[in-house]
């Protein structure tokens, strides 16, 4: 396919030229597997195989993509010309033309680690580790509650070549699993509790030592037992409090808060049209205080195990740490070669990212990471708290089109009073305003409670892309925040 | 691909694979999409992509799936030989009916030419007369125009052959000042149908009327909800409540309420994909291959029902309404075609309705899943938000956070436009949502966006 595709674009160039000022092609073949248990019942078991090839042209100034799945060399050859024609449809709307940031093309290949084939894994195997981890929540839950359990394995393989002379091989795998409980009360009440979060599980890039990491089995009875006993729990308080998220919910709230906000391409207004753009302005790069001294945030496509972590991005980028807040100070956005130009960055942050061969990259998340502080682990920051909420796992999550105004729902909360938890609230909800919630961050937890939680669903892009980004975080207190219950 | 062409290539695939049980859904788009932003167009597309969902059943009803984008005759066989692997492996599915028998088609004007044959040439000669009308005003254009062909098929072993051609055209467009912004959106079947000159008209108004806006606290404000805010909230509550698996696991709005008042008297919804209208959209079959029934869900504010697929009808002892989503069991069915009953109000008898209240467009990144059993949702205003003093439209208001059940503030409805438009669906084939825009009293608003 390497050499199909390079042989493409020798011809495309050569048939074009000067026409075509630069070009590149991807293919992209994906290999997933799904597995999802509702109390004892496999609801799903589904594997699935895609495949295209990606064609990306810059041409009278302006840009065209095509791609098909057809894998046939006459397709493959129609998909190029055809965005060759589209990038002409585009030139004929008035423009100012597309620069590049330069890099150095590289031919070069790379393989995720990892550590047994979760697809040599015999299926039963597997059906077997969610069955009873069901099992388990399913003991003593009632006849109206609720058990799902669910895995997932995603294996990628890449080829990337460009008219520069770029010529990249990468295969990644990543995967995971994770467990639900939702418990039904007499009244009707309905409490969701999940483990290790709330929507795709526990995915790390890896193999099967993922699953048994996670130890499913032996978290179904909290699991079990705090969702039960949410149905009768009161009320989250309402007020401004000191509040503590543990770490997949921080991991959340930098995604929403800090991840979305840095990419330049919503900077620059080119994705407003769907979830719009940010608070942030090229202009404050290196003087904008975005969060207190602790805060240092950096997008890092090399991080181990994180669901953002690969050699190369969809533009031949090289993966590298990229800071975007140091000791509470903006100095870095999420980049592409384009945007890196047009604000005078010397090269791309590497962040260009497509959700397989069909789909046009875009600037995405790779892992987006909170570094960890000095305020040793969770119960040593609950011992520190007089009066505050430790709120985890997401359950609901809404920002507004600038990255400001949020509003996070968490699964579950424990009121602390005097440096201890004393009881478990429902419904809890947060609310605040970026740069004034991160400013408020007083204390993070230790290298001992960090580590990289993985979204597998992030979205963005028309046509929708979803993508698969990591989030490094320790759980951290935040003084004064709004919270609250969304049934007070 | 014809209809015949797509309906033989699976049928030749199940024959060979020589399995009792096999369903196969195919869907080829042929998809044109042209973004555009700071006035410029800036991404093009041209896509063209196949997906086939294979099940495979075997005995005691243990369900395998696979999807592949390889829509040759071998690369169907080789997804049926995947989805039997895994079945192999499943345990039995409790209620599981089997796949859908052959049914009567039941044909749909879903498909127009000037969609279907629009090339990037044309779509680009529709956005640069748009984005001239934008950049002589001074202002910012951003959105999408974008045109699309979909050739869906099912067939199961059971019987069912079942083809559809649909097309859709949506336009978005997003026109901004330095404080202000201005929304207005189109789909239809029929890229002839889309009038963007005025939807470029109706985006730069909005924006110049929402410069310099003023902030509100927050509160309980009487809001005019446009069609595209009131989609955004009934979409999140099919997505929440109005599926059988939602309703059989008890985290809907509805688990246990059928037949009770849920909401305010006037409100009858329904989703409907066999609506033959100008506003109707979606394909009059699912994913297994059962046409689509029109499903009362909300009947002058009774809970009248959800939606249902094969295996979660069986459970319930009833038919399927015809909404299952391509793949696997697990996602459940669905609502992909609402649609809200219209009023007899015109939009400037809903303003003039309300002495001091909000004027919303739209919604952006609303969530549903805060409160399901209440229907609590939160989410922020966007792209035209306006103060309504003395029934009269004023100035633009700065965006503010809203915090309420839908159900309790469709209590609170009194007044519903004659006019509905259709907004696109996120979980379906070209389907969409249709609704008019309402006034409602007394909207929880609970947080402003600061400076």
């Amino acid at each position: 396919m390497k050499d199909l595709l390079d042989d493409l674009l020798k011809r495309l160039r050569a048939k074009d030229a000067p026409c075509v000022e630069y070009a590149d092609a991807r293919w992209v073949e994906d290999r997933r597997e799904q597995l999802r248990v509702r109390n004892r019942e496999v609801t799903a078991s589904s594997r699935a195989r895609s495949s295209g090839v990606g064609i990306r042209v810059l041409s009278r100034g302006a840009w065209g993509f095509s791609a098909t799945s057809d894998l046939r060399p006459a397709a493959i050859e129609a998909a190029a010309a055809r965005a060759v024609e589209v990038a002409h449809a585009s030139a004929l709307v008035p423009r100012s033309p597309v620069r590049l940031a330069r890099e150095e093309p590289m031919v070069a290949s790379y393989v995720s680690p990892r550590g047994k084939d979760p697809f040599e894994v015999p299926l039963d195997d597997k059906i077997q580790v969610l069955v009873r981890a069901c099992d388990r929540l399913l003991d003593g839950l009632g006849p109206s509650g609720t058990a799902q359990a669910r895995m997932d394995w995603a294996l990628v393989r890449k080829v990337f070549v460009s008219t520069e002379g770029a010529r990249i091989e990468q295969d990644t795998l990543h995967g995971g699993a994770g467990i639900s409980c939702l418990a039904v009360g007499d009244d009707g009440e309905a409490q969701r509790r999940s483990y290790p979060t709330h929507q795709d599980g526990g995915v790390e890039q890896g193999g099967w030592e993922i699953v048994g990491a996670l130890d499913l089995e032996g978290n179904a009875e909290r699991v079990r037992e705090e969702a039960i006993e949410l149905c009768t729990a009161p009320p989250c308080p309402s007020g401004e409090r000191d509040l503590i998220l543990e770490g997949s919910q921080l991991a959340l709230q930098v995604h929403e808060s800090c991840g979305h906000a840095t990419e330049l391409d919503r900077i620059l207004g080119t994705e407003k049209s769907l979830a719009g753009g940010s608070f942030l302005r090229p202009e404050m790069l290196g003087s904008f205080r975005y969060g207190s001294p602790i805060i240092d945030i950096v997008a890092d496509a090399t991080a181990p195990g994180g669901l953002g972590t690969f050699a190369y991005d969809d533009e031949g980028v090289a993966a590298r740490p990229v800071p975007l807040v140091d000791r509470g100070i903006l100095v870095g956005f999420l980049s592409s070669r384009e945007t890196a130009a047009e604000i005078g960055i010397d090269r791309s942050g590497g962040a260009m990212r497509a959700d397989g061969a069909l789909r046009a990259p875009l600037i995405r998340m790779v892992n987006v990471n909170l570094k960890p502080g000095n305020a040793g682990t969770l119960e040593d920051l609950v011992r520190d708290t007089r009066d505050g909420i430790l709120m985890a796992t997401n359950r609901s999550w809404s920002i507004d089109d600038l990255r400001l105004n949020f509003q996070f729902g968490c699964e579950a909360a424990w009121e602390i009073k005097d440096g201890r938890r004393t009881r478990l609230v429902k419904n809890p909800i947060y609310a605040g305003v970026t740069p004034r919630f991160w400013q408020s961050c007083d204390a993070i937890t230790g290298p001992a409670e960090w580590r990289i939680w993985g979204l597998q669903t992030c979205g963005k892009g028309e046509p929708m892309q979803l993508m698969h980004v990591g989030h490094g975080a320790s759980p951290a207190r935040f003084r004064s925040v709004s919270v609250g219950s969304s049934r007070p | 691909m014809t209809d015949l062409g797509m309906l033989a290539i699976l049928k030749d695939a199940i024959g060979r694979a020589g399995l009792d049980q096999v369903e196969l859904y195919c869907r080829h788009s042929r998809r044109g999409i042209s973004r555009f932003s700071r006035t410029e167009l800036n991404q093009n597309a041209a896509i063209d992509e196949a997906v086939i969902h294979a099940r495979v059943a075997m005995a005691g009803g243990r369900i395998g799936a696979s999807t592949t984008s390889v829509s040759t005759p071998d690369g169907i066989l080789g997804a049926i030989r995947d989805a039997a692997q895994a079945a192999r492996c499943a345990p039995p599915l409790a209620d599981f009916p089997g796949f859908a028998p052959a049914s009567p088609d039941e044909p749909v004007p879903r498909w127009a030419r000037s969609t279907a044959e629009a090339s990037p040439s044309d779509r680009a000669e529709i956005l640069r007369a748009a984005l001239a009308r934008v950049r002589e005003e001074g202002l910012d254009a951003a959105g999408t125009l974008e045109t699309t062909q979909n050739d869906v098929a099912v067939v199961t072993t059971a019987g069912a052959r079942k083809f559809a051609r649909a097309t859709a055209a949506g336009a978005r467009l997003f026109v901004s000042g330095p404080d202000s912004s201005g929304f207005a959106g189109a789909f239809h079947r029929d890229l002839a149908a889309l009038d963007v000159g005025e939807l470029t008209d109706r985006a730069i108004e909005r924006c110049r009327r929402g410069a310099s806006p003023v902030a509100l606290e927050p509160g309980a404000y009487d809001v005019v909800l446009e069609p595209e805010a009131v989609t955004e909230l009934l979409e999140w509550l099919a997505y929440s409540s109005l599926g059988a698996r939602e309703v059989e696991d008890g985290s809907s709005a509805l688990a246990g309420r059928i037949s009770t008042r849920i909401t305010g008297d006037w409100v009858t919804l329904a989703d409907d994909a066999t609506d033959s209208s100008e506003l109707g959209m979606g394909l009059p079959f699912d994913a297994e291959g059962t046409n689509r029934a029109r499903v009362p869900l909300i009947e002058g504010g009774v809970a009248a029902g959800v939606v249902y697929d094969r295996v979660h009808a069986a459970r319930a002892g009833r038919p399927s309404t015809g909404h299952a989503l391509p793949g696997a069991v697990d996602d459940g069915p669905l609502p992909s075609n609402l649609f809200l009953a219209a009023g007899d109000r015109t939009m400037d008898d809903l303003v003039g309705m309300v002495e001091r209240g909000i004027y919303v467009s739209r919604f952006h990144y609303v969530n549903g899943l805060v409160d399901t059993r209440r229907a609590v949702m939160t989410g922020m205003t966007r792209d035209g938000t306006f103060l309504i003093e003395n029934g009269r439209l004023g100035r633009g208001v700065a965006n503010l956070r809203f915090t309420d059940s839908l159900l309790e503030a469709l209590e609170r409805v009194e007044g519903a436009t004659r006019e509905r438009r259709a907004v696109p669906s996120w979980y379906s084939d070209g389907g969409a949502h249709v609704a008019p825009a309402i006034l409602v009293r007394a909207f929880r608003f609970t947080g402003e966006r600061a400076p």
